[in-house]
């Protein structure tokens, strides 16, 4: 008996609220221990996608499984604790606070796990420490180069030890050594077994990828 | 519990992330609490000064005169005993004129037997009958240099004053006042038919004194009325209740409109940390928070930074009236003012707090 896909869509459909329709009919899977990479012009819908299989956004039609379970059913607070529990989110920006020190940037998540600061911080350190990014840990966002600030985005990510990690064009800011050693990391998390799904452009980003999903045009089909 | 640690830290480093938004947050709530102490707090103080002085001339006191002839005994002060609504009442027997033993021509001072409670205190017999005590200007009027000494009555009597009577200001009619106090255990005994010529009842609120004034017309109802006068503070009470309302309607009215004002003030700042942030708060909520998580950081972000701005502001207001010698509005309004700031701020953080919890993750965290 195998189990359940981490993520999986069945004919998935999405619209926003002004009526574009961006997702028609898309069905897929994504095992673990893969990375897949969507392509696809700007406007075909890649990130909307991502949003919607990272649970940000609700489909209209067709099914998402998780784990072989269906989350349209799910109030706002259960897709909000599993996006915490079972996702790493990676965005192009890295999206950090800059208010906030490069650690407690990492340990952010663990309030919404209910996970013990302690716990978070012990992990952010080993996580920094093989990013190359730890003598950051104090310095604010506003203090380190793009890079570093996605490499932070990729330890926050990685820290709860998800089983999907969604990445939204992660390299789109980076130079090419920068963009190795996410691309890297992204890989590495794939071969232990997480399901990554990755938006890009870049073409060297989508050959480093196990599958390729090429959405075409105004929708993704 | 580690949750709660953990969010109001979380809270905590928020709050001096902001550093603009929260001290504006904190200037706000002590500006509140400020401007309220030093409005209504000192609308308070001189309301309690006025309704003092109001009371100082007897708005809960109850006089009872009669002659001598009308039989009102002791036995009344049982009957007052019993109603809640008194704080204490004096009876006092018919007055015999009182020389100074040593001044043969010295001024005569009515001497009155008591009984019941007098000043907050039962009234007790000396160790013997002839013991008085007189009043400093009962004292005076007797020349008793230090206050005691020996007495003679008009019958003949001698009688020793050994000590001072406070006379509470309800009783300031009865001056110069000399009494021979006789215990209450004499009321219900053998001695319980001693006749009274003067009754003083002190209320426990002004606004109980005609029921209390009834009570009083009730057990004299077998008396003849023209040998019996009762006279009621009912309209110093009535003007007391119209004083207080008047002031109460003034200070609830400041107090409102300082709040409210106050409100949409934390509000509109707040709304102005949600849009400078909305990025924050659709990252929060793309990673896993919730919407319920997200209000209530807020709201605790608010929480500790309104009970700084509460305890900054009552702690200067506090010491800027005893700067310029004013009076206080007292601990107990202090701290309801500093508890109002704190949870007016907080109602003020629920809309910003619930707009804060709804930014769409996709909308914000997109890059054009």
């Amino acid at each position: 008996m195998t189990s359940a896909p981490p993520l999986s869509a069945v004919e998935l459909g999405f619209s926003y609220p002004n009526g574009v329709q961006v997702i028609t009919g898309w069905t897929s899977t994504f095992p673990a221990g893969s990375m897949t990479a969507l392509t696809g012009p700007s406007g075909s819908g890649k990130s909307t996608l991502l949003y919607v299989l990272g649970l940000m956004q609700r489909h209209q039609t067709g099914d998402l499984l998780l784990h072989g379970r269906p989350v349209a059913g799910l109030s706002d607070a259960e897709r909000a604790r599993l996006r915490a529990h079972q996702f790493g989110f990676v965005f192009q920006d890295a999206a950090l606070d800059p208010t906030r020190s490069v650690l407690d940037n990492v340990v952010e998540t663990a309030l919404y796990r209910r996970q013990s600061r302690k716990a978070a911080v012990s992990n952010a350190h080993t996580l920094l420490e093989r990013f190359g990014v730890a003598l950051r840990a104090s310095h604010r966002p506003g203090e380190i180069s793009g890079g570093q600030a996605q490499r932070i985005a990729l330890c926050r990510a990685l820290l709860a030890q998800p089983r999907i990690i969604l990445a939204d064009e992660p390299t789109g800011n980076l130079d090419p050594a920068s963009r190795d050693l996410v691309v890297a990391a992204l890989r590495k998390q794939a071969e232990q077994g997480s399901c990554v799904i990755i938006a890009t452009h870049d073409p060297l980003v989508a050959q480093a990828c196990h599958r390729h999903v090429a959405l075409d045009g105004q929708q993704c089909a | 519990m580690r949750i709660v640690a953990q969010i109001l830290r979380e809270s905590a480093l928020s709050a001096r992330s902001q550093p603009v938004t929260s001290l504006l947050t904190v200037v706000m709530v002590a500006g509140m609490c400020v401007a309220v102490l030093l409005t209504t707090g000192r609308n308070v103080a001189a309301e309690t000064a006025v309704l003092g002085q109001l009371d100082a001339a007897g708005t809960r006191s109850i006089v009872v005169r009669a002659d001598t002839t009308a039989n009102i005994t002791t036995a009344i002060l049982g009957h007052l005993d019993a109603v809640d609504a008194i704080d204490e009442a004096i009876g006092f027997g018919p007055v015999t004129d009182a020389r100074n033993a040593a001044i043969s021509e010295g001024d005569a001072v009515p001497v009155r037997t008591a009984y019941g409670r007098f000043g907050g205190a039962a009234l007790e017999s000396g160790a013997r009958d002839d013991t008085a005590l007189a009043s400093t200007a009962g004292a005076e009027a007797l020349g008793l240099v230090d206050g005691t000494g020996g007495i003679i009555t008009a019958g003949g009597r001698s009688l020793t004053v050994t000590g001072g009577l406070a006379v509470p200001d309800h009783a300031a009619f009865l001056e110069p006042l000399v009494i021979v106090p006789a215990s209450l255990s004499m009321r219900g005994g053998p001695n319980s038919g001693e006749p009274l010529t003067v009754l003083v009842v002190l209320v426990d609120q002004p606004h109980n004194v005609s029921t209390v004034a009834d009570v009083i017309m009730g057990l004299l109802a077998d008396t003849d009325p023209s040998r019996v006068t009762v006279e009621t503070s009912g309209q110093l009470a009535d003007l007391r209740a119209a004083v207080g309302g008047e002031l109460d309607t003034y200070g609830r009215t400041t107090v409102l409109g300082i709040l409210a004002i106050s409100a949409f003030l934390v509000a509109i700042n707040l709304f102005g940390l949600v849009v400078l942030r909305r990025k924050d708060f659709g990252r929060r909520r793309a990673l896993g928070a919730t919407q319920g998580l997200i209000v209530v950081l807020l709201l605790s972000q608010v929480w500790l930074l309104s009970v700084v701005g509460a305890t900054l502001g009552t702690a200067l207001t506090v010491v800027m009236l005893a700067a310029n010698g004013q009076e206080s509005p007292g601990l107990d309004f202090t701290l309801a003012v500093g508890i109002a700031a704190v949870l007016t701020a907080i109602v003020a953080a629920l809309a910003p707090a619930v707009a804060a919890a709804c930014r769409d993750p996709l909308h914000e965290l997109r890059v054009p």
